[in-house]
């Protein structure tokens, strides 16, 4: 019996792991607008102008229509940060509950051992950094995520629920499920040390199901972690690594951040700052090209290039799981879903932001848009093409898959049959050219007509050549579509992990296990650096130069050692420095380098040429 | 049925030293000799019967510097040749810290006094920088001789 959509979105609804100490849970969309107020930046004004205040704010008036010239962004504003003495009573409160609270309590985060240590200097200054920007500002760190966490609890106290926005999609003998869910706030950044704040966050997770009779069958899933999009974001339905309660699918929520995840742990999640982009592509295509070029040992072994780029920052996003539980059979169940299959007018109109309009250009602090689209107004290329989105677009589903490939051995055959009678034309016709060609050969006067015979002869002799290699590539084709077939209808299937190039996989326990005293010392480096650059400025100015060199210096031998990374910084060193002694070389003996590299080339022909005469004899 | 059964360490056959290593080791001789040379060849021995003469003990050092690195490192450098020969795991690290100092003694020379022995110092460095790193050399040094731990036979 064929199911409608929301009984297809339900059946199938996934289950929700928080990490311990999230404050903010899908939440009714609705209700969260209510408590807003609706604003727009123009770009020729320095304050932002309120349209439609708090308590006055809902879906609808959300959707009507707000002209404005090019430039103008609108945006939904949640909450007011807390002044100082507000946020010192709500942590007070908030570690009085925490103290008080049983061990098993799901409320209270710990960040563990390592998290310092295991994310470098980068983000730790980068914390420090934005912290100060924000002091600069007259404003502490979490004021606004303490508001709103307020906020949210007071409305959860008025309406507890729990919801998601579900929207059907069939194209390609795909059914596609996306769950949209609407989150309050991210306090990644103020909650969890990760990479910003911003209010309001949209998530989303697609199921892909395919029609085998009466019978819907789940095939893929796919969670959205931060940007990244492709195959490597999917897992196959049976994939072990998928976990699943009955048909639910288990998704692990990232603390803060929100992002989803097949499996709990901690994640390195690495942020590339926008203006160090192109640096940061540098790094990269050096170390490629390092690798390439004198095939060390790590090219060959794993073919991973991916090494510590400076220019990207290292966060942790922590999924432990361990916190509440959301979904079918647990702790705090959904509540009805709504239906975005066809766009409501507040998601197909409402391009604005769902939360403040920070302006922040660094740490992406503005507020996401809606489901439908992206911050700057274009469609999200998860809601236009999900199937495109996830790498689907050139998979069919299964029960396809042997119609397909019986299809194509089918045009192939075909291609080949007429190909075979097409070459045994041209062979035809090569061979008359020959015998005409041979006959002409003791005429002198039909030179010209020789002449023609024999460049008409190559070209045909070209193309036969071609059209036999197509042959040779179409019946090795053909061979493996045959086996294919046969495998298919032998229940056996492509590899489960196949499709996977580069899947996010949580650290490791080796990495993990960070000692004590280096936790300490990246606690303390940061602001050692710091302190010695005053104390270099304050007494030795005269050496500001060596003293940095030698402060950095010390300080990056100390982390490479704590991190065992102390032989690849050397060897990395001494890189640098044989590109430098290159360049210098070059520099001072340019044409002595030329004549040497001419010789010796010259000198290795004759030697390979003379072993070959050598060895003829 | 045996009683019980008799651990034994069975020696592994002795690994058979690459080519590629050989010339490290042969490599680093000869850099170690050179290093050595230099250092003697920067040696300022017209100082030696006036140090008591030199007010500035710093100014009077530095001048030993060059000769003190590049000494050392030409016998780390022929210790290290006796680490490549018997393939110990950090031997080609070793090899690889050498050039590094060697360069950045040469480079700091460069744009100070600029003795002319640094070119050929750079020059030989940068050669065995890439000699290390090609076709697949630090792999080799990968390879150690282990000792392999089997259970002992039924016999026993």
């Amino acid at each position: 019996m064929p199911e409608n959509d929301r009984d297809l979105l339900r059946r199938f609804e996934p289950v929700l792991r928080f990490t311990a100490g999230e404050s903010f849970f899908p939440m009714d969309a609705a209700a969260y607008v209510r408590n807003s107020s609706l604003w727009v930046k123009r770009p020729d004004e320095v304050e932002s102008a309120c349209l439609v205040p708090e308590g006055e704010l809902n879906l609808e008036k959300l959707a009507a229509s707000y002209p404005e010239k090019f430039g103008a962004v609108h945006y939904i504003k949640f909450i007011e940060p807390l002044n100082i003495g507000d946020l010192a009573a709500y942590r007070l409160k908030q570690g009085i509950a925490e103290l008080t609270a049983p061990k098993d309590v799901k409320h209270v985060f710990h960040p563990g051992r390592g998290r310092l240590a295991r994310v470098g200097y980068g983000s730790r200054f980068f914390d420090a950094l934005f912290s100060l920007t924000l002091f600069a500002r007259g404003r502490v760190p979490g004021d606004t995520a303490a508001a709103a966490a307020l906020t949210y609890q007071g409305l959860m106290q008025q309406n507890e629920q729990y919801r998601y926005y579900g929207r059907v999609l069939r194209r390609d003998g795909w059914i596609a499920l996306q769950y949209w869910f609407f989150y309050a706030f991210n306090n990644w950044r103020s909650g969890f040390h990760g990479v910003n704040d911003h209010e309001a966050d949209w998530e989303s997770m697609l199921i892909f199901l395919y029609e085998d009779g009466d019978e819907v069958i789940p095939e893929w899933v796919a969670y959205a972690a931060h940007d990244f999009e492709g195959d490597d974001i999917r897992r196959r339905w049976d994939d072990p690594e998928l976990e699943r309660i009955g048909e639910h699918p288990v998704v692990y929520v990232g603390a803060g951040s929100h992002a989803s995840y097949f499996t709990p742990g901690e994640y390195l999640a690495e942020i590339e700052i926008p203006f160090l982009s192109p640096f940061a592509r540098l790094v990269d295509y050096l170390q490629k090209s390092w690798h390439r070029l004198m095939r060390n040992a790590l090219g060959e072994e794993g073919n991973n290039h991916e090494g510590f780029n400076v220019f990207r920052i290292p966060f942790v996003d922590y999924a432990r799981g361990d916190g509440i539980r959301l979904g079918h059979g647990q702790e705090k169940p959904w509540s009805e879903p709504v239906m975005i299959s066809k766009p409501p007018d507040w998601v197909r109109d409402f391009r604005g932001l769902w939360g403040l309009y920070a302006q922040d250009p660094v740490s992406g602090e503005d507020a996401p848009a809606g489901p439908m689209y992206n911050r700057d107004g274009s469609v999200r290329h998860s809601w236009y093409d999900p199937i495109g989105w996830v790498g689907l677009d050139k998979v069919g589903p299964p029960n396809l898959s042997a119609e397909t490939a019986r299809r194509r051995s089918r045009e192939i055959q075909h291609r080949q049959d007429t190909r075979r009678v097409i070459l045994a034309e041209k062979s035809n016709q090569l061979r008359d050219l020959d015998v005409e060609a041979r006959a002409m050969q003791d005429q002198p006067h039909l030179g010209r007509l020789y002449a023609e015979h024999q460049h008409k002869m190559e070209q045909l002799s070209a193309e036969i050549n071609t059209l036999r290699a197509q042959s040779t590539s179409d019946a090795a084709l053909l061979q493996a579509l045959s086996e294919y077939i046969t495998n298919h209808e032998a229940g056996k299937r492509s590899p489960v992990r196949g499709h996977l190039r580069r899947p996010q996989r949580p650290a490791d326990e080796v990495n993990l296990r960070i000692g004590r005293l280096a936790e300490v010392w990246s606690a303390l480096s940061i602001g050692i650096m710091m302190l010695g650059f005053v104390g270099i400025v304050l007494f030795a100015r005269e050496y500001l130069a060596a003293g940095l060199a030698a402060l950095l210096s010390l300080v990056v031998f100390i982390e490479a050692s704590f991190r065992r990374q102390l032989a690849k910084l050397l060897t990395s060193l001494t890189n640098l420095l044989a590109f430098c002694a290159l360049l210098v070389l070059l520099y001072e003996f340019f044409w002595q380098a030329v004549i040497v590299a001419v010789l010796t080339a010259g000198t290795y022909i004759m030697w390979v040429n003379v072993r070959e005469l050598v060895s003829r004899k | 049925m045996p009683l019980f059964r008799r651990r034994t360490r069975q020696r592994m056959p002795k690994p058979r030293r690459p080519w590629a290593v050989t010339a490290v080791a042969l490599l680093l001789v000869v850099e170690g000799l050179g290093l050595i040379g230099a250092a003697i060849y920067d040696f300022p021995f017209d100082l030696v019967g006036e140090a008591q003469n030199i007010h500035d003990v710093s100014e009077f050092l530095m001048l030993f510097l060059p000769t003190a690195v590049y000494g050392l490192m030409g016998l780390v450098a022929l210790l290290g040749c006796l680490d490549t020969l018997r393939m110990t795991p950090n031997s080609w690290t070793t090899a690889m810290l050498i050039q590094g100092i060697n360069l950045f003694s040469a480079l700091l020379q460069y744009f100070g006094t600029r003795p002319v022995y640094i070119y050929f110092i750079m020059a030989y460095s940068l050669f065995m920088v890439i000699y290390l790193h090609y076709s697949g050399l630090p792999g080799q040094y990968r390879f150690r001789p282990t000792v392999a731990r089997s259970e002992g036979s039924d016999d026993a």
